[in-house]
């Protein structure tokens, strides 16, 4: 039971991770679509959601799309699951 | 000039940053040094980095704690390069001269650009050229690349300072 406790821990606390390195990624795109002047639109689900200046008629517009989404959330999980796996293979204790 | 010096009484509680092994064993010798020393505001600095790298010891030396750091730092350096593709994306198609440009991957699409569009009208080569459109996207790429540089030369530098 405490194995099985610790191990879903484990699993929410790199779900949480993964959550927390998504919403940083939106953020720091926002951040981008500010200094480079241009309308971001961020497909979620069937609605979209679309950032940028109000003014912006002539700013060009990026989209992400939901395929987008979630090759990004695959590329992130993937990466931290490989650098784990990597790590845990090779860890050897300090002499 | 007067330099502003910490008594030890002030750099002390700094020991509390240090992990609870580390105290155990060194904590009582160190206190006893720190009263024998010139304090500073060096030596507040350096023993703030120290708590730094003797954490990063206590990480490394357990397996599932160090296989954490490895999955935190896997996530770090996934974002990292999203970002600079997101940015390359922007740079290549802000300098090229179609309307819009899409990234797919086979009949997905992940992310398109979209030009206003005025009366039909193509920028010309050369005023995409001199327009220094490109040059914040250029810019921001370069921060970008630096710290993800940093980020992978962290664990090693880490290790290096031990």
């Amino acid at each position: 039971m405490r194995r099985f406790s610790a191990a879903a821990t484990l699993a929410l606390l790199a779900l949480l991770a993964i959550g927390g390195a998504e919403a940083a990624l939106l953020a720091l795109l926002m951040l981008f679509s500010v200094i480079l002047k241009l309308r971001l639109g961020v497909e979620l689900g069937p609605g979209a959601a679309l950032f940028g200046q109000s003014d912006g008629c002539c700013a060009p517009q990026v989209t992400i799309f939901n395929a987008g989404t979630d090759v990004s959330i695959v590329i992130t999980a993937g990466s931290a699951v490989l650098a784990a796996v990597w790590r845990f293979g090779r860890w050897r204790p300090a002499t | 000039m007067a330099v502003r010096t910490l008594a030890p009484c002030h750099v002390k509680p700094l020991l509390r940053l240090y992990p609870r092994s580390w105290r155990r064993r060194y904590g009582r010798e160190m206190e006893v040094l720190l009263e024998d020393m010139p304090s500073g505001v060096g030596l507040g600095l350096d023993l703030v980095l120290g708590a730094g790298a003797a954490y990063a010891a206590v990480i490394r030396g357990n397996r599932i704690l160090s296989t954490a750091g490895a999955y935190l730092h896997g996530v770090c350096v996934a974002v990292l390069l999203q970002a600079i593709g997101f940015v390359s994306f922007v740079l290549v198609a802000e300098t090229s001269r179609v309307q819009g440009t899409t990234l797919d991957v086979g009949p997905m699409h992940l992310l398109t650009y979209a030009r206003p569009f005025f009366l039909g009208l193509r920028p010309s080569f050369a005023a995409v050229a001199l327009s220094l459109d490109w040059l914040p996207a250029a810019s921001v790429l370069t921060v970008l690349v630096m710290a993800l540089v940093f980020l992978l030369a962290a664990p090693r530098l880490a290790r290096s300072t031990r």
